[in-house]
């Protein structure tokens, strides 16, 4: 298991732990999109752009783990760009 | 998280619950804590597809009375793998379960001649398995496997054999370049395809939710997702994605269009005239 990215600004704040990176949360008045589901999502990541507000809301670091590189080529083919993607970075 | 496996989801959800970490864990479960919350496809749903791509196969290739056996996948040691063979024990014999007895049999004229997983999902293992089993009965012409690798396996032993394309089904899922070739060659049914794009989308906007301190609307957080019979955990929400069975008649739509598997490379291993022939080109 390898720490593969800590995402100092990624658009989400929970996750991880054993990089010492804990998160905090916040509660604000922003709210959630009403039409976010999991059909909101497509291959150009369009949609994640509507989750700015809470992006700017929330504060902490997120941390990824994904499992080792040989495996399964996906995570670092796929999963790794993707996550960061995802998060506008 | 993504964990390796299921003991080491538990200790990093540990880890994370005493410093006050949320924690999603990332296409594979941990059940361990409360809201420890599940990104993933619905792998039920992934098993279903597994199965009636495999019943719809047996049909268009024309196997009579099929004599089926089952490889399934890691259920020794990845909780996804029994909920892959419930799925498409339901959709084959009707039974959502992840094991069926040897002998059963459906209203299509199939039989069940056997079954057995390969422990953590090792192909190496699944190969050997399923040797022993064609050497000792021949007249498997039909059969299941829950991903590609033991797809490709099954393939491999059925190849040395002399068997000809489009002649004994196998199935699988993930995708995988050496699954689409199995595919485009006649050699397995289709795969079930997961856009990885849709799952970390999914993974970032829950975190992005939690983050800010909301709750995730239950379009998004749409199940939940509970430890198989006999392991102990907690049932833990869940974000569950909607999985694509791939053929030949939608390959280049899905895999080849999101450049999940590269297309150059698919083509110069099964020939350019078989991938035009599927429209790939």
């Amino acid at each position: 298991m390898k720490l593969a990215r800590l995402l100092p600004a990624f658009a989400a704040g929970a996750i991880l732990t054993a990089c010492g990176g804990g998160g905090t949360t916040t509660t604000t008045n922003v709210t959630v999109p009403s039409d976010l589901s999991i059909s909101s999502f497509t291959a150009d990541f369009s949609y994640m752009a509507k989750l700015k507000d809470l992006t700017a809301a929330g504060k902490g670091k997120v941390g990824v783990i994904l499992p080792d590189t040989t495996s399964s080529v996906r995570y670092v083919q796929f999963d790794q760009p993707y996550l960061p993607k995802a998060g506008g970075l | 998280m993504d964990p390796l496996n299921s003991t080491v989801g538990s200790q990093i959800q540990t880890l994370a619950q005493q410093k006050g970490v949320k924690v999603i864990s990332y296409d594979r479960a941990t059940f361990t804590g409360t809201n420890t919350y599940y990104v993933s496809f619905d792998n039920v749903q992934v098993g279903e597809l597994i199965g009636k791509g495999f019943v719809q196969c047996v049909a268009d290739w024309g196997v009579k009375n099929a004599q089926v056996y089952e490889l399934d996948g890691g259920q020794n040691s990845d909780p996804n793998a029994v909920s892959f063979a419930q799925g498409y024990n339901d959709a084959i014999w009707g039974k959502k379960v992840a094991h069926v007895d040897n002998g059963t049999t459906n209203s299509q004229g199939m039989k069940l001649v056997g079954e057995q997983v390969a422990t953590d999902w090792k192909n190496d293992i699944g190969q050997t398995i399923f040797q022993q089993a064609y050497t000792a009965n021949s007249a498997i012409n039909a059969t299941v496997e829950a991903n590609d690798g033991l797809g490709n396996a099954v393939v491999t032993v059925l190849k040395s054999k002399g068997v000809k394309a489009k002649s004994v089904p196998t199935t699988g899922q993930d995708a995988t370049p050496d699954g689409m070739a199995n595919v485009l060659t006649d050699f397995q049914c289709g795969s079930v395809y997961k856009a990885v794009y849709l799952e970390a989308q999914a993974a970032v906007a829950l975190a992005t939710v939690l983050r800010a301190g909301q709750n995730p609307p239950s379009g998004l957080v749409n199940g939940t997702t509970a430890p198989p019979s006999g392991q102990s955990g907690n049932q833990q929400p869940a974000v569950l994605l909607v999985p694509i069975w791939v053929s030949k008649a939608n390959m280049k739509d899905t895999v080849i269009k999101d450049n999940f598997v590269d297309k150059g490379a698919l083509c110069q291993k099964v020939t350019a005239a078989v991938c035009s022939a599927a429209g790939i080109s």
